[in-house]
């Protein structure tokens, strides 16, 4: 069984960049430092088709970042071909930037300006810039406009950053880990600004820690270790059929049992002699997204281990 | 089959997007406007950066007094009082503090808290981001010196020069000082590790270079040696350069050589200038890193 599926681009047809805004082969970043080299990005391939909402997971040093400083341009791969809305990001000219946003991980920029100012200055180097009061509303700091930014708290300071990634109107949008620090009710609103862009057509690449989010969010998951693509999928179909397999436990004399089996029916018609007998604490679970990435990555930590 | 230049419905904007670049210069006085707007709103950078020169000139003349009491006590004709004595110093002082110290304390914070990744995403060029920084440096460095020059006149009653050649050389040592220090000082901002290290470097060189460049204490009673080492720095000369602006020209026998040696000043800043620029294009990033 596949436990990952990959897609390279479709690169010999005339599928322009349009419908492929992110094309990735091979990207390879190294960093040079004083104990050796790191290689952060290693041979790694994606493509991201146009509208899509792309979720990279991955523990924390697996090269997320660094795969998208370099989309972004922010960052120069060391090897490797990046096409990015059709230019290589790290050269591309201020065209290019216009037409993406960038939430950036962590800013405790533009302290001193209020959150009107800081969108309005923003916007202005846009060709196209989005109607800075409705951005406020659509990140719910109505009421918090002329608030000075080192003012605000920390879940009001990501709306800030979120809503000065979104001032371009962009049609690609780069999202690192866009709700740490939210509480729940905050990101449930953030969810719904993200599926409000996602129908308006913008490609969205983000990451996350926080699996239900993917999930709630990503038509595609990708997970990343080691600098390397392990998995890629839609979020039901992650992992493949293998990971996927139905979990059964129980309690009995002899202690908590779990089994895995395609058959869980067959399994607690038996278990419970045919309905006659109930087990103590039968459930029958199918194994949630978080299994799969632990799973996953347990499978690939191993692996690389073994390579290095 | 599609080609890049003829595409589905939104090719038009696509391409004309494609063609659109930022105004480089426009952008460059909206920065102007906003870094002034966020310098304002920074109670130390007002006290520390644009006020100091006044402040000091003022604890000054209220230390020593208001008598004429400084130069040579056998010819009573040439004394001067304190705030025409440091009137100078101060001016020069300013260039450093506006140029340098603000400049490198403010850019290595801006590499550090997400200001410069964040502009770097947008279509902002650098060199607007740049203008924005002359444009601020300009305005405090007036404002600076207009501020210090108003006040030695209607607070202290210092008496101002009255040729043009004065102010002319007035004019290119304040600028050219200015854009010295502004030059070398974002070198230097590059230079820091972390953020926090950053501003509170910066405001050593100024420090040490103003107790011993002829600001704080007379340059001709400095040791033979600090003066070597303060001959190598713009600051020095800027003092030395501004006292020929605004003392009687018999001061300039207490200058080392009994010159006044402008000359050699200009070709002093001209070589940081210099160096300063070519160490930024070396050392600044935008974006970030690499």
């Amino acid at each position: 069984m596949e436990t990952s599926t990959f897609h390279p681009a479709p690169r010999n047809d005339a599928t322009s960049h349009h419908d492929v805004p992110i094309e990735v082969e091979n990207l390879t970043k190294v960093y040079r430092q004083k104990s050796g080299t790191i290689s952060a990005v290693n041979n790694l391939s994606l493509s991201i088709q146009a509208g899509v909402t792309y979720a990279l997971l991955g523990p924390n040093g697996a090269g997320k970042s660094t795969t998208i400083e370099i989309l972004e341009g922010h960052r120069k791969p060391t090897s490797g071909r990046v096409n990015v809305l059709g230019t290589t990001p790290y050269k591309a000219p201020p065209s290019f930037r216009a037409r993406i946003g960038i939430v950036l991980q962590e800013a405790t920029d533009a302290g001193a300006l209020r959150v009107r100012e800081a969108l309005h200055a923003l916007a202005a180097y846009y060709p196209n810039p989005r109607g800075v009061d409705e951005l406020i509303a659509a990140v719910g700091l109505e009421g918090k406009e002329s608030q000075r930014i080192s003012t605000l708290s920390g879940g009001q300071r990501r709306r800030v950053d979120v809503a000065l990634g979104l001032v371009g109107n962009p049609e690609l949008l780069f999202l690192d880990e866009p709700t740490t620090g939210f509480d729940p009710d905050a990101r449930r609103a953030f969810w719904g600004l993200i599926r409000s862009l996602r129908a308006d057509g913008t490609t969205i690449v983000l990451t996350t820690h926080y699996l239900d989010e993917a999930e709630q969010l990503a038509d595609r998951l990708g997970i990343i270790t080691g600098g390397r693509l392990v998995a890629e999928g839609a979020p039901g179909t992650l992992g493949g059929a293998a990971l996927r397999r139905p979990r059964v436990s129980w309690i009995d004399d002899d202690g908590v049992h779990e089994e895995i089996t395609d058959r869980p029916a067959e399994l607690v018609n038996l278990l419970s002699a045919g309905g006659t007998h109930e087990p103590r604490k039968l459930q029958i679970r199918v194994p949630s997204l978080e299994d799969i990435y632990l799973e996953l990555l347990k499978q690939h930590g191993i692996q690389s281990g073994d390579a290095s | 089959m599609t080609t890049p230049s003829a595409t589905a419905p939104t090719g038009l904007s696509t391409s004309l997007s494609r063609l659109w670049r930022p105004n480089t210069l426009a952008l460059g006085w909206r920065r102007t406007i906003l870094e002034a707007r966020m310098f304002s709103r920074d109670p130390s950078a007002l006290v520390f950066t644009l006020f100091f020169p006044l402040i000091m000139m003022g604890l000054f003349s209220t230390v020593f007094g208001d008598e004429a009491s400084i130069g040579d006590p056998n010819r009573p004709e040439s004394l001067l009082r304190p705030a025409e004595y440091y009137l100078p110093g101060m001016i020069a002082l300013g260039t450093i503090l506006s140029g340098f110290q603000n400049l490198s304390g403010y850019v290595a914070d801006e590499r550090f808290n997400g200001s410069i990744k964040r502009l770097a995403g947008t279509p902002l060029p650098s060199l607007s981001y740049f203008l924005g920084k002359t444009g601020l440096t300009l305005l405090l460095i007036t404002t600076q010196t207009a501020l210090l020059l108003l006040g030695a006149r209607f607070l202290f009653g210092v008496t101002m020069p009255a040729t043009v050649d004065a102010w002319l050389t007035f004019i290119w040592l304040l600028l050219g000082s200015t854009a010295a220090w502004s030059a070398v000082g974002i070198a230097f901002a590059c230079l820091a590790r972390t953020g926090q290290g950053a501003s509170t470097m910066s405001a050593v060189p100024p420090l040490l270079l103003a107790f011993i460049s002829g600001v704080y204490f007379p340059f001709s009673q400095m040791p033979d040696w600090l003066r070597t080492i303060a001959d190598f720095f713009p600051l020095r000369w800027t003092a030395s350069g501004m006292r020929s602006v605004f003392l009687p020209e018999g001061w300039a026998a207490v200058e080392p050589g009994g010159t006044w040696n402008l000359g050699l000043a200009a070709l002093v800043i001209a070589v940081w200038l210099v160096a300063g620029l070519v160490l930024t294009r070396t050392v600044f990033r935008w974006p970030p890193q690499k």
